[in-house]
Order: structure tokens, then sequence, then C-alpha cells
């Protein structure tokens, strides 16, 4: 079923009354366990359902990676938008064989970022907006929302490729493996990254630790 | 586990708690984001399996002549058909008479047997 698929949330009735108007030549939950790659098939050959079901599958991943890169909840839709945008169109030529959908939206999410936060460079840190606190408040959840914006600042002040082998790593729980085939170099070079953006975070983390509550 | 040989133990449980947090905070895609998304996919989906019609100008561009003679049968058949049209047309009726007779099995005759005519003559002057 729907919300066994995504997380727990419950998938979006707006995408299945918009698919409904749409096309709908499978059943909405019998598309549920296909595989990414087989649903980009089915909608390269015409399938509306197969693509509301990817739509709800990926874009909630993009989104948050977007959001860890980006820090701004407006970039990071732009940047799922673009990202799904780009699937769409190469799902005419994707070749099984070569990556899963969802590693190949990773890499072209991680790439747009990456040309965002350059372009962004020239604004100063001070003036991009903080994200948002959507965390109830009471103190624990304070502090954590505290400590998640004190690492997403820090993370602003990365070389690219060590943010985002830090986010796909630690904040998305990816394998050293897949983050390698998403930027494009080896493993021992991700190993290297993690390890230098790391230093580079617990430097700037840990001068902060009274207010973060890291102290021992 | 610390991996990282340059970090100690506490500065690495400290980044986790870090990075705990992070992850704990929930960034739930929103929903006019999602229907945006469907309907780029519904805009850009490639439509291999019902090709447009074509633009027709008049009645004979809808006529599709090539289908109608694709097959090496039918072009036998059309030109045994126009041999024979082009026989029937110039040649002479005495001709085609054995000819016909041949084909049916009749025999063949000089004129015409006119017992099997009807005769206006007749029908009037019965009844």
């Amino acid at each position: 079923m729907w919300s066994g698929r995504f997380g727990g949330r419950t998938p979006l009735p707006i995408l299945a009354k918009h698919v409904t108007r749409w096309a709908m030549p499978m059943p909405l939950d019998a598309m549920t366990d296909l595989t990414d790659n087989a649903l980009l098939v089915r909608y390269a050959n015409g399938d509306g359902v197969a693509a509301a079901v990817l739509t709800a599958r990926l874009t909630p991943m993009v989104y948050r990676l977007a959001m860890r890169l980006l820090g701004n909840a407006a970039d990071a839709e732009d940047v799922a938008q673009e990202a799904m945008l780009r699937l769409w169109r190469i799902a005419p030529d994707w070749r099984q064989d070569e990556a899963k959908p969802s590693t190949w939206l990773y890499r072209v999410a991680t790439n747009l970022c990456t040309d965002r936060l350059r372009r962004r460079r020239s604004v100063p840190l001070e003036d991009i907006a903080e994200p948002a606190d959507e965390t109830p408040g009471i103190e624990h959840r304070m502090h954590s929302a505290v400590r998640a914006q004190a690492l997403t600042k820090a993370l602003e002040t990365l070389p690219d490729r060590q943010r985002e082998a830090v986010v796909l790593r630690h904040l998305e729980g990816l394998a050293n493996p897949e983050i390698a085939e998403i930027l494009a170099i080896s493993v021992e070079a991700v190993e290297s990254l993690i390890a230098r953006g790391k230093r580079a975070l617990a430097a700037q983390l840990l001068a902060q630790k009274d207010e973060l509550g890291l102290e021992k | 586990m610390n991996r990282n040989p340059e970090i100690d133990d506490d500065t690495d449980q400290a980044l986790e708690r870090v990075f705990d947090a992070a992850r704990a905070v929930e960034n739930p895609a929103p929903d006019r984001l999602m229907l945006a998304i469907l309907q780029d996919a519904q805009r850009v989906q490639p439509t291999p399996m019902s090709k447009p019609e074509p633009v027709r100008r008049g009645w004979f561009d809808g006529f599709n002549l090539g289908a109608v003679f694709a097959q090496w049968p039918a072009a036998a058949v059309l030109a045994a058909c126009l041999g024979a049209g082009v026989f029937i047309g110039y040649a002479a009726p005495e001709e085609i008479s054995p000819f016909t007779d041949s084909l049916t099995g009749a025999q063949a005759s000089s004129g015409l047997d006119t017992d099997t005519y009807f005769s206006l003559d007749g029908l009037l002057s019965e009844g």
C-alpha cells in the first residue's frame, strides 16, 4: 500500500486524484511493488500512473537532499523540480543496466545544488535565510534544531565535494561505494573527503559546544 | 565507530549527536511541489504507443495507395485484369465469342439464337 512504501507519510491523495484524470492503465496500488527502473520504463511507454508512483517515491528524497545541501526551502524546491524534470526527459533513453534512478537523481541534484551554492557565494552567509524551525517548541527539540541549524551553517563553509560526501554519508545514510558512484570518484577519494569534512566540521562545531550542548 | 584517526572518540561522538539532530529534522516535500513535478511528467511524457494522425488535406490524401498495392499477389491480379480489359476492348465480337464459349463450355455458333430473346410483338399479341 501507499503508506508502507513512502516512509510512513500518507502519499498524496492529490497525486492520485490528478493521475486518474490523466491515464490509468494499471491500478495505483499494483504499481507500488515495481522497481524504480521498471516504473521509469512504464512511464516512457506512456503510463501516467508510473509517473505518480515515481513522483511520490523519489521527490521526498531529492527534496530532502537539496534542503540539507542548500538549507533553503525555495531553492530546494527548484532543485527537486529540475532534477525530476531531467529524469522525465531522460526516461525514453534510460539504460536500466547503468544506474538506479535514485542514484542518478542524487548525482543530478547534488550537481544542481553545487551550481546554486557557487552562485550564492557572493552573498554573505549571514544573509542566507535560516532554515525554518518546524519542530514543536519543547526544549529537547529546540536543542536539536539549534544543532541542526549549526550543522547547516558549518556545511556551507566546506568545499563542495566535502560537503556532498558528508551529507550523503552521514545525513542520507548512503554507503561509500554508492557515494563514489554519485560523485564519480573512487571509494578511497570518498573516504578522504569525508574524513577531511568531518575534521573541518568538528573544528567549527566544537568551538560552539556550549551553545550546542556538546560538552561531555 | 570512529574511522578517522585524527578525530578522537569524544569529538566523533559529538559530531554524531549533531548528525542525529540534523537527521531528525523532517523536510517533507510540499504537496504543491509534488503536483508540479507530476504535471511536468505529464507535459514531457513521450507517447511511443500512439503516433499522431497525419494531416489530411483532401479526400485522396487519406487513401493509402501504398497499402492497397503493397503485396505482389494483388499487383499480379490487377495486371491480369488490366490485360483482359484491353483484350475485350480491342477484340472484335466474333473473336470474343469463341473465347468466352471455350471458357463456359458452350457450343460455338455463327449467329444469335432468336428464340432465346423476347419479342415485344409476341407479348402484345397474346392476350
